[in-house]
């Protein structure tokens, strides 16, 4: 029986063993990080992604801080980017992300993979009419291709070109 | 300069963006604090009063008239109404709450019955149960809807087990004090059912998924449906119409629900269109047909009956 946050934690810990599970096996997703931030709670988690290819973000590792309410999975999670990055569905000074599934579209099916599967999307395929970023919004909106490209390859560089990616660290692990 | 000045549009966008939001979060706030999930059961004439109180709105009159000869004519058919949360899952909720309490007042009504299989009861919780692995096979992660499918089969259990209960901690001196000990188990089932964040958001949230397993796993049966309302897949339908809770349900839903429990759904539908000459009221039937494999006849199949206005369901006795 879920008694308000119960269900959460036991979902949770459910799509954590799903991940370590696929890690495990090798299969994990190759563009997408995800772990609770802490061992203290299992509502707090840190994602990192890789920039899609042909895209300004190409390259890039970008942060994720997920937050999940007690009354998660039935309402979404909240993904904030902690990587500054310029894309016309992310607020640019605090990272908010503008994402259907992640307001009213959600449906608890999804889950925290998922909802990081659907920000990657986003990066390779902007919403110009659904803008938190207005200045990237005009330029992709207005056709200004090179523009956009340009100025959000600049913070790409400028920003995500730092976080390591641990993959590497646990392939080390297995090993040892 | 301009960098100051597209600075400020964005921080008013964000502001806009941030101000609907904490509206709709106000709005939902608002409904979760004035209506209970399910209420407890009203006379049918609370529904002629609402219409009479709000004689002197600026609703078109016709229209109004219609309504109030609607509740008129409801009040003359049913006894009683309970009225549900206005949150999107209405239809569902009410579904489940009529369900539920059909079958448990059934099993309290032929509790000393000494041959009383209920296969109704069987029929239904053999459906839920056996939900699970057929939805999985229309392309769900098991891990990510277990618990829901868990909740129903525990609300099932709670009903085979408290409508057996009751039967033997009496016994003794049955007659007299039979009423009492039933009206607690209907109590309870009413209390399990109101309670937030729990058994009815979570069993409410699985119903979604057997109406999306039951398009999913019959494209051809409901793709005429939603081609209407600009869809072109069951697939996106579901996605977007039926999986996220609190998207309100259109008939195709009603009937894939109907159909996937086996159960008959009686509609009355009041939408104000109700004329001066009319006898009664739109009515519709949903999942009357049977025709699966199951010894259970249409006579014993559970049936529950719903008031529809536009935009919401409540449920009718």
């Amino acid at each position: 029986m879920m008694r308000n946050n119960l269900g959460a934690a036991k979902r949770l810990r459910k799509e954590l063993q799903s991940l370590e599970k696929a890690a495990r096996n090798d299969e994990s997703d190759t563009d997408i990080y995800l772990r609770p931030t802490s061992s203290s709670s299992l509502l707090h988690w840190t994602a990192l992604i890789k920039g899609p290819i042909d895209t300004p973000y190409e390259g890039g590792v970008f942060r994720l801080s997920i937050l999940c309410g007690t009354d998660y999975p039935l309402a979404p999670p909240t993904i904030v980017f902690d990587t500054k990055v310029f894309h016309p569905n992310v607020h640019f000074g605090k990272g908010d992300v503008c994402l259907d599934i992640l307001k009213k579209e959600w449906s608890p099916a999804w889950g925290l993979l998922s909802a990081c599967r659907a920000v990657l999307a986003l990066l390779s395929d902007p919403d110009a009419d659904s803008p938190l970023n207005c200045d990237a919004g005009n330029m992709v909106r207005a056709g200004d291709k090179l523009a956009y490209w340009t100025t959000a390859e600049m913070y790409t560089l400028e920003n995500a070109f730092f976080i390591a990616w641990p993959t590497e660290e646990i392939a080390i692990k297995k090993k040892s | 300069m301009p960098d100051d000045f597209s600075g400020t549009v964005d921080d008013i966008l964000q502001n806009e963006h941030l101000l609907t939001q904490a509206q709709l979060e106000a709005i939902e706030r608002e409904i979760k604090s004035s209506q209970p999930l399910t209420s407890h059961l009203l006379p049918i004439s609370v529904l002629a009063q609402q219409y009479k109180a709000d004689d002197t709105s600026n609703i078109n009159d016709d229209e109004q008239c219609g309504f109030a000869r609607a509740a008129s004519f409801l009040c003359g058919k049913y006894a009683s109404l309970r009225k549900v949360r206005g949150d999107g899952n209405c239809f569902y909720r009410a579904f489940l709450y009529a369900m539920c309490e059909r079958l448990l007042s059934r099993r309290l009504d032929h509790r000393n019955d000494d041959d009383d299989d209920d296969a109704e009861f069987r029929r239904v919780k053999r459906t839920v149960v056996d939900s699970l692995k057929w939805i999985c096979r229309q392309g769900y992660d098991e891990y990510t809807i277990d618990m829901f499918h868990e909740e129903l089969v525990d609300l099932f259990d709670f009903i085979e087990r408290a409508s057996s209960e009751t039967s033997s901690k009496e016994g003794i001196d049955d007659d007299h004090t039979k009423a009492v000990p039933s009206e607690n188990v209907m109590q309870q089932l009413h209390s399990k059912l109101n309670e937030e964040h729990a058994a009815s958001d979570y069993c409410t949230w699985f119903m979604r998924l057997m109406v999306a397993g039951q398009m999913k796993s019959n494209p051809d049966r409901y793709l005429p449906y939603i081609l209407v309302e600009n869809y072109n897949d069951v697939h996106s339908f579901c996605s977007r119409e039926v999986e996220p809770m609190g998207k309100e349900c259109g008939m195709v839903q009603v009937s894939a629900l109907a159909e996937c429990f086996g159960v008959r759904v009686v509609i009355e539908y009041m939408d104000g269109r109700m004329g001066l000459g009319g006898e009664r009221l739109a009515h519709h039937v949903f999942g009357g047909e049977v025709d699966d494999d199951s010894d259970v006849n249409k006579e014993e199949r559970t049936s529950i009956t719903l008031l529809y206005r536009p935009g919401h369901y409540d449920i009718l006795y």
